[in-house]
Parts: structure tokens; C-alpha cells; sequence
């Protein structure tokens, strides 16, 4: 459906020139939602401007649904209006001059063969019913919550029956409790609708729930992309394990190998961690992320625990969390609710499962 | 504790003492400047006979003044011609403006800043000097614009234009206001929110579609305050249809007032002029409410988000050929042409077109003569003092009213707020006239008529302009900021001198800089309430037009050209810098 290949696009300021996107390529299948994650300022936004034909890249070629839109090489540039995208804003852009009906009808009505009032008023009514605000439909636009607004502009990015639908963090606006809300709808509303969409945020659960797939960016590069469980439990190096929340990353060298496990010296012991595939050879310098949730903390010596002091202790409301002291080291470890409590200062053992530390590639 | 509160209250009494102070003073001084003058206009409406002051002994209460003035046709041919003027200056004037903005703000065009001095330079020039400058452009026989038309067309006789005519006064008045649209329309459009035109292109609509169906219905309130304040600011324009629409038989309310305070035969009808005021400042306070409810609405339509980067450019293509000659052409008759006609006139006493027809021999003449009359040596100074001395009124009154409507609790606010932002409302010739009659009035009291000091009263009335930009800024800053300043441990003076004054400082600045232009440019003022013994240079520039004298009006016009730019020039340097 999108197709996007060695896309450039740098920005000339008056402090020099900002490479926000570097040389990116990737691809967005039919009836596919595909998200662009990652940090701020990483080129998400500028990725999908490109893709609207809201900026002009560099270089690089865009086609959607095998139509090029953009083209260095065959300098070819489709403007935004001959586009088949429908885009929902950041800001959401509901044009405060017209009311919910006509905001969305709009779209029908300024491309080419417009549909004639009764269809117009057919699909509206059909649109807003979808988002779940038919009620909506006379109120003027400059009286609604966040929430409605989001869903109006939803409303008319659906109406076109656009080929690909552009999403440019829709829920960033709205409370944490309406966003998670919103992200079932949406996910729901996707599969119902069978829509192709590029869709960008900047949090991590989002870009779970809602994708097939995940393209994570990070300073205008991509810095990997696959299935939701895939990014998320098999992070490739040090970036994306912080970005993941692998929450403590601890540096070490190989020392060797076996049954499946890397071995890996980290000072205060050695720790067997999975590989994820890639290869490393003896010696060589390496990451060791571990989740909080893959440490125990017990006050009994065990197998393989090492000991520890407890530095403070959070109360999460579904567990709790420990930040402990081992050697130079800082771990954030997450308990269980029922499991035994901790005060400040107490001299425990950790426990790490290996299964759950990932060996990484250090990034210079 | 018991210490610790007693202390408190011994600060916070402090600084209402303190802000007390200032704030009567500065009510007192707003009240006294814009609303007595006005009083006595009201009173001297409804008193008779009409060539008498109004607490002249004899006089009697009476609507024969206003029996006088709507008389038809009279009063029909006053409203025709008023408002065909107005309406015709603000079309050409939101066309030209709104389309320069619009280029500059939301396409590829190249050299903007070409477009901003073509746009903005005139500001620069009083109108009247404008007003001389096309007279010499579009002169019936010999004008610039006329023989190049004629010689291009191979067009026998004069024309095709004459400038004393009713198009005449609108394409004056209209290039006149084309920096105010330009400046308002590209403020409009750099505060709408780029989502809002980037939405509608993806929802798959042509550029010209998404300006009529976005761009212009969302800044409608803006683009309509525009439209009202333009129309506003033309039927109060005095320069213009005093010198051009005479020539036209065209009578406007600016110049029947003025007439009727400078009959060519008898006195002065007091009564008369004071009664045609009163209708066109009912006229000029009906637009005036229009123009804030749109202010109002326009504000509710709040445009503006938080993504500070440039939004989207139109690539002009093929067309941007097309759209620089459109910005060389305006840049041509704004700002070349006039600077041309008048150094021509000013050195050769007369103008003529150059390459086409003979040139008379340079001469100094007209430098000498303006150059030795003691009235234009005098006119300088006095004239730097009125516009300086009232920008500085103007600007402390109306930071301090501005503070005050933004900030306090004050009851009276709303009140304070109507009057210091409708000032802007009451015609300048309405505004002279009631100057003139207040101050005749009580002569006997009060001593100032016929001194330089009541042009300093009467330039301090415009408190609007100062207040707007006070008002806009003040309300822009956080309260937080002061807070933060108390929260750090400054008392109230430490967080006035330290926080507040820097931080207000820079809209100090600009509005003692555009009140004091606004005042050097001003014409109608001094002509109306001006003396002998008090001369001042627009004034004289208007005697000379009067008589003839086109040569040492270039001149003149010349010299204050130069002044203001040096002025301006230096004002922006060290005021700026100091700012920073
Ligand atoms: N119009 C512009 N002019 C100059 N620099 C820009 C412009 N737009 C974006 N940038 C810069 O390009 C980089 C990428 O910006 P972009 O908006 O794509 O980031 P993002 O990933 O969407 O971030 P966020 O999550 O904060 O929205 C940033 O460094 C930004 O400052
Ligand atoms: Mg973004």
C-alpha cells in the first residue's frame, strides 16, 4: 500500500541544517497498521509529512499503492490534495468556521466527482456513527471536549475511504484514562474497517495494542522494526532495550557459551543471558539488560544469588519496587504484592532468571 | 508567627499604597484627556446660537443645530459621499494587502523582504506628503502615471486620470491603509494554526478551495475587524478628501466639520460643526462595537497552536513570475514613484516627466526659501516635542491602564477598558474640535490655547494605539512570573523593578515609537488646533498645497522624510538596544 524507500529529509535552520530523517526505508501492507515509534524529535512527524506531501524530501521515493507520489530521480511530486491519503492531526484541526456534520462531510466534498447530498448526508451520518458521536452531528465545533473533537477528526479521515490513513498522535492529547479507552476503539475500528494506516506516537503501549508492525526510530535512523512481541521481547541493542523499558542495563564481556545461554562476566558474577540470535564472539564488550521483573529478592541465600542492600522501596499499587545497591551497581527490581517486604537498608540476595536477561550489542 | 504576619501586612499595605497611587493618577489623566473634551462637544451640540461657545453668556439650549445639518440633500449627498469613499478605499486596500500578506506568508515567493519594505515603507510617510506625491502621479495633464499610460497607449490630450476625483480620493486612501491590511492580514495568517489548511489539502482540496473554504471562514473575524478598522480610520481620513475631494465636489464628514469652523464667509459655527460631530462619532462608536464583537469572536476562534515551525509554502511555479511583477508594480507606485515625483518638484520647482519631456534646470530655490523661513526652523523642534512628549503621556498612561484592566481587581476596569480602546473611535477632526472648544471655552481658567502645550493634550487623546499593544503584552505574561518572583523572596518593589518593568519595557517601547510616528505624521491635529506663534510641519506643507506652492512643499516634504527615517532609524538603535 505505502511504500517508502531511502527517504531523506533534512531541515535548513538558521543554527545549520537538522537531519530529521536519514536515509529510511520501510513498507506498509494492505489492511496494515504499521506504527513509527520513538523518542522525540526522532523524525516520526516528518516521515508522515512527507508521506502527505506536506514536505518535500530530499530524496528518496514514496509510492502509495504503486502510484509514485514522490520521486527524486523521476522528479515527481503529487501535491497533498491528489494524494489518496485522509490524515488525522496532532491538534486534530477541526476547522472552527463549521459544524461537526460539515466538518467531516468536507472531504466529500471538494475532490473531484462529489457524491450527491443525500450520499454526503448517508456517509456523514454513517462516519459519525462509527466514532460513536452521531448526537454530535449539528454541534458547532468550537464547542466540543478533546475527546469529541478526536473523534470527529477520525470521522473524517474515514469518510474519504481513503487508500491509507495518516495518524499523527491522535491521543496525545487526551488523559490517560480516555487514551487507553480510545486505543481498544481504535484497534477495533482498524479491524472493522480494514483500514491501511501509518500511525506515529511516542508511547510504547500504544504502539503495541494498535500495530502489525513496529518501526522504531531513533535520531531519523530506524532502529528496528518487526511485531509488537517481537520489538518488545527481543530488543537488537542498547538503544532499544532502554527504549523497551528493559529498566537495568548492566555492562560486561563474554565468556563464553552453553546450552543456549551467552555467559556473560559483569564484575560481580556471571550471568546467563538469552542471545536473541546474533552471534558474539569471546571477549567482546556487551550489554545485559534485565527486566525489574526478572529479578527476586529474598532474604535467604540461594543458588545463584548474590547479595545486596536495599536503598529505597515505591509502593506501585500492583507490586513494589525495590531500587538496590550490589556492588557499584543500581538495579531496579518488581515484586509482587504478596510477595515479603523490605525496609531501607536491609541486607538481601537477587536472584536473576536467565531467560529473561538479553545479551546486546554495545553501541560504540 | 504573630511577627511574621504582622510583616506581611505591612508589605502588602505598602504595595497598594504604591500601585494606588499610580493607578488614580493614571485614571485620572485618561479621564481628563479622552472623556471632558468629548463632554463639551455633547454640550456644544445642543446649544445655540451656533457661532458661540458654549458657556458664552446668551447662549440658550437648542436642536437648531442639528435642524441645520439634516437638511436634505445635504445630509444624503454627506453620507453618499463618505461612505462611497470609505468603501471603495478599504476594498483596494484589503486586495492589495491581504494578497501581499498572503504571498509573503503562505507561498515560495521570492525576495520577501522586497514585499515588506514595498508593503510597509509608506507608514513612513505623512499623508500628506502621499497626497502631494499623487498629485504629481496622477496630475490630469502632466502626471507620471498619465504620461506613461498616454505614451504607451499613443493616448492624445490629458488623462486618463484625474486625481480630483472620487477615485482619485480612493486610490490615495486606499494605498494609504495598504500597510495596515498588509500587516494585519499577515499577523492573521501567522497565528492560524497550520493544521487547520494542511487538513484541508489532505482532505483533497485544491490551494484556492482551501482558501475560500478555510483559510478566509476562519480568519473571518479577523479579516472583518480589518475590514471595520480600515473603514473607520477612511471616513475620519481628513488630509485626503480636504485636499483632493475639494477639487471633486465631494463633501465628507472630516471636511464639513472643518468648514464649518472655517467658513469662507462669516464665523465660525461652533454649534453647527459640533452637531455634524456628534453624528459621525455615533457612526464611528456603531462600527466601532461591530469591530469588537469580531475582536471578540475572533478570540474565541483561538488559531493558534504551540508548534512554533513555518507552515507549509504554496510553490508558486510558473506563477511566480507573475506574482513579482504584481509586488514590482505596487512596489513601484508606493515607494519609487512618490520618492521620485517629490525630489523632482523639490528641485525643480515644478514636476515633469523625465525622457519624455524636457527638464527644467535644477535649482535650490525651493530649499533656500523653506530652508530660511523662521515658521519651518521652528516647525522642527516643535514638532519633535508634540509627537515625543505625548508618545511618552501616551505610553506611561496606557501601561499603567493596561496594567490595571489586565491584572487588578479593579470595579471600574470594564469601563476603563471601553474608554481607553475606543479612543481610537473619535474622529480626529471630532477629537481637534472638541480640544478646540474645551480649551476656548475656559481660556480665562486655563491658559493653554495658543501655546504648544494643548498640541501636546490633544496628540496625547490617541491612548488606543498604546494601550492595545500594552494590553496585548500584559496579558501574555504569566502571573506565574510575578509569583515566582514573590515565591523566590522578592518584596513588591524589587519584583516591580526587577521582573515587571524588563519585562513590560519592550511594549513601552513600541508604543512610545509608533505613537510618536503616528503624531509626526498627523496633519489634521495642528491644522485644526494649531496657532500662528505654534507652527508645525504638516501644516505648512498643507499651506503651501493651498497656495500653489508645489515646489517648497516638495521640499518640505523632503526634509520631514528624511528626519523621520534618522529618527527612526535612531530611536530603533538605541531604544532597541537597551531593550536587549
Ligand atoms: N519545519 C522544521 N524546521 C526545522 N526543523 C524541523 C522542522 N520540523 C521538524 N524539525 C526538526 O526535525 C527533527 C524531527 O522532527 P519531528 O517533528 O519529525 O520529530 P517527531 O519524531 O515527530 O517528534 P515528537 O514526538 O516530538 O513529535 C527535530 O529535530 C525537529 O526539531
Ligand atoms: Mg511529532
Amino acid at each position: 500500500m505505502l511504500k517508502v524507500e531511502n527517504l531523506v529529509k533534512s531541515y535548513r535552520t538558521v543554527h545549520g541544517t537538522v537531519q530529521a530523517v536519514k536515509k529510511v526505508s520501510f513498507e506498509v501492507g494492505t489492511g496494515e497498521i504499521v506504527t513509527l515509534l520513538g523518542p522525540s524529535g526522532c523524525g516520526k512527524t516528518t516521515i508522515l509529512r512527507c508521506v502527505a506531501g506536506l514536505e518535500r524530501p530530499d530524496s528518496g521515493t514514496i509510492s502509495i499503492d504503486g502510484e509514485p507520489v514522490f520521486s527524486d530521480s523521476a522528479r515527481r511530486y503529487v501535491p497533498t490534495h491528489a494524494r489518496p491519503i485522509a490524515m488525522v492531526f496532532q491538534s486534530y484541526a477541526i476547522w472552527p468556521h463549521m459544524t461537526v456534520a460539515e466538518n467531516v462531510a468536507y472531504p466529500l466534498t471538494v475532490g473531484r466527482n462529489k457524491p450527491n447530498k443525500r450520499e454526503i448526508a448517508d456517509r456523514v451520518a454513517h462516519a459519525l456513527e462509527l466514532v460513536r458521536i452521531p448526537e454530535l452531528a449539528q454541534r458547532s465545533a468550537t464547542l466540543l471536549s478533546g475527546g469529541q473533537q478526536q473523534r470527529v477528526a477520525v470521522a473524517r479521515a474515514l469518510i474519504r475511504k481513503a487508500k491509507l490513513i495518516l495518524f499523527d498522535e491522535p491521543l496525545s492529547n487526551l488523559d490517560a484514562k480516555l487514551r487507553e479507552e480510545m486505543r481498544i476503539e481504535f484497534k477495533e475500528l482498524f479491524s472493522r474497517e480494514a483500514v491501511s494506516a501509518l500511525y506515529v506516537t511516542h508511547d510504547l503501549l500504544e504502539a503495541l495494542v494498535l500495530s502489525h508492525r513496529v518501526v522504531v526510530m531513533n535520531s531519523g535512523n530506524i532502529a528496528q522494526s518487526g511485531s509488537p512481541r517481537d520489538v518488545y521481547s527481543h530488543p537488537r541493542d542498547e538503544f532499544m532495550a532502554d527504549f523497551m523499558g528493559a529498566g537495568n542495563v548492566i555492562e560486561g564481556k563474554v565468556a563464553g557459551e552453553s546450552n543456549g545461554f551467552i555467559q556473560v562476566d559483569v564484575g560481580f558474577g556471571t550471568l546467563s543471558s538469552a542471545s536473541n540470535g546474533q552471534s558474539f564472539s569471546k571477549g567482546q564488550s556487551v550489554i545485559v539488560a534485565i527486566r525489574p521483573e526478572a529479578i527476586t529478592l529474598s532474604g535467604d541465600v540461594g543458588l545463584l544469588s548474590f547479595p545486596c542492600r536495599v536503598l529505597t522501596d515505591a509502593f506501585l499499587g500492583t507490586g513494589m519496587e525495590y531500587l538496590i545497591a550490589l556492588q557499584e551497581h543500581r538495579l531496579r527490581v518488581r515484586m509482587p504484592p504478596t510477595a515479603a517486604a523490605f525496609d531501607i537498608d536491609d541486607e538481601a540476595f537477587i536472584n536473576i532468571r536467565p531467560e529473561s536477561c538479553v545479551v546486546l550489542q554495545r553501541l560504540n | 508567627m504573630s511577627v511574621m504576619s504582622s510583616q506581611e501586612s505591612i508589605l502588602s499595605g505598602r504595595r497598594i499604597s504604591l500601585t494606588w497611587v499610580i493607578q488614580a493618577a493614571a485614571v485620572l489623566i485618561l479621564l481628563y484627556l479622552v472623556s471632558v473634551p468629548l463632554f463639551m462637544n455633547l454640550v456644544t451640540a445642543f446649544r445655540g446660537p451656533p457661532e458661540s461657545l458654549p458657556l458664552d453668556p446668551g447662549t440658550f439650549f437648542t436642536f437648531d443645530n442639528f435642524k441645520s445639518i439634516y437638511q436634505f440633500p445635504r445630509v444624503l449627498t454627506i453620507f453618499r459621499d463618505t461612505f462611497a469613499f470609505a468603501l471603495g478605499s478599504v476594498a483596494l486596500a484589503f486586495v492589495f494587502g491581504f494578497t501581499l500578506a498572503f504571498l509573503v506568508e503562505r507561498t515560495d515567493m521570492p525576495f520577501k523582504t522586497v514585499v515588506y519594505v514595498t508593503a510597509l515603507t509608506p507608514l513612513m510617510m505623512p499623508t500628506i506628503v502621499v497626497v502631494l506625491a499623487w498629485m504629481f502621479m496622477l496630475g490630469n495633464s502632466g502626471g507620471l502615471i498619465n504620461v506613461l499610460i498616454r505614451t504607451v497607449l499613443h493616448l492624445p490630450g490629458t488623462g486618463p486620470f484625474d486625481v480630483f476625483s472620487l477615485y482619485g480620493m480612493i486610490i490615495i486612501q486606499g494605498a494609504s491603509l495598504i500597510p495596515l491590511a498588509f500587516l494585519f492580514s499577515s499577523s492573521a495568517l501567522k497565528g492560524m494554526a497550520p493544521s487547520f489548511e494542511e487538513a484541508s489539502a489532505a482532505s483533497g482540496a485544491f490551494f484556492l478551495t482551501t482558501l475560500r473554504r478555510v483559510t478566509l471562514p476562519v480568519l473571518r473575524p479577523h479579516l472583518l475587524s480589518l475590514l471595520i478598522l480600515m473603514f473607520i480610520l477612511s471616513i475620519e481620513t481628513f488630509e485626503v478628501p480636504a485636499l483632493v475631494g475639494v477639487g471633486a465636489q465631494r463633501q465628507v464628514f472630516a471636511t464639513e466639520i472643518y468648514w464649518s469652523l472655517n467658513p469662507s464667509i462669516g464665523l465660525p459655527q461652533y454649534g453647527e460643526a459640533a452637531s455634524l460631530a456628534l453624528t459621525f462619532l455615533a457612526i464611528a462608536y456603531f462600527l466601532f462595537f461591530e469591530y469588537s464583537r469580531q475582536m471578540r469572536d475572533a478570540a474565541r476562534f483561538a488559531t493558534v497552536t504551540g508548534k512554533g515551525f513555518r507552515p507549509r509554502q504554496i510553490e508558486l511555479g510558473r506563477w511566480k513570475a507573475a506574482a513579482f511583477a504584481f509586488v514590482a508594480v505596487i512596489g513601484l507606485v508606493q515607494v519609487v514613484f512618490p520618492i521620485v515625483v517629490l525630489l523632482m518638484a523639490s528641485f525643480m520647482n515644478r514636476f515633469v516627466v523625465p525622457f519624455l519631456q524636457p527638464l527644467p534646470p535644477l535649482t535650490l530655490h525651493a530649499y533656500r526659501d523653506v530652508l530660511t523661513d523662521p515658521r519651518f526652523l521652528a516647525a522642527i523642534p516643535n514638532t519633535i516635542f508634540v509627537a515625543g512628549t505625548s508618545a511618552f503621556i501616551v505610553s506611561t498612561v496606557s501601561s499603567a491602564i493596561a496594567w490595571l484592566v489586565g491584572r487588578s481587581s479593579f470595579p471600574g476596569r470594564k469601563l476603563l477598558d471601553f474608554i481607553a480602546s475606543s479612543s481610537v473611535t473619535v474622529p480626529s477632526v471630532v477629537v481637534a474640535f472638541s480640544f478646540l472648544i474645551f480649551y476656548l471655552s475656559i481660556v480665562d481658567w486655563l491658559p493653554v490655547y495658543g501655546t504648544i502645550w494643548i498640541l501636546v493634550l490633544v496628540f496625547s487623546y490617541r491612548m488606543t494605539v498604546g494601550y492595545r499593544i500594552n494590553l496585548a503584552a500584559i496579558t501574555q505574561l504569566s502571573r506565574e512570573l510575578e509569583e515566582a518572583s514573590e515565591a523566590s523572596g522578592a518584596a513588591w518593589p524589587t519584583t516591580f523593578r526587577r521582573i515587571v518593568i524588563p519585562l513590560i519595557m519592550p511594549s513601552f517601547v513600541a508604543s512610545f515609537l509608533l505613537v510618536f510616528f503616528l503624531g509626526f505624521r498627523d496633519a489634521t491635529l495642528p491644522l485644526i488646533i494649531g496657532s500662528r506663534d505654534t507652527p508645525m510641519l504638516t501644516p505648512l506643507i498643507w499651506e503651501h498645497i493651498q497656495v500653489g506652492e508645489l515646489g517648497p512643499a516638495a521640499a518640505e516634504s523632503v526634509i520631514s522624510l528624511i528626519i523621520m527615517l534618522i529618527i527612526g532609524t535612531l530611536m530603533r538603535k538605541f531604544l532597541f538596544g537597551y531593550v536587549k
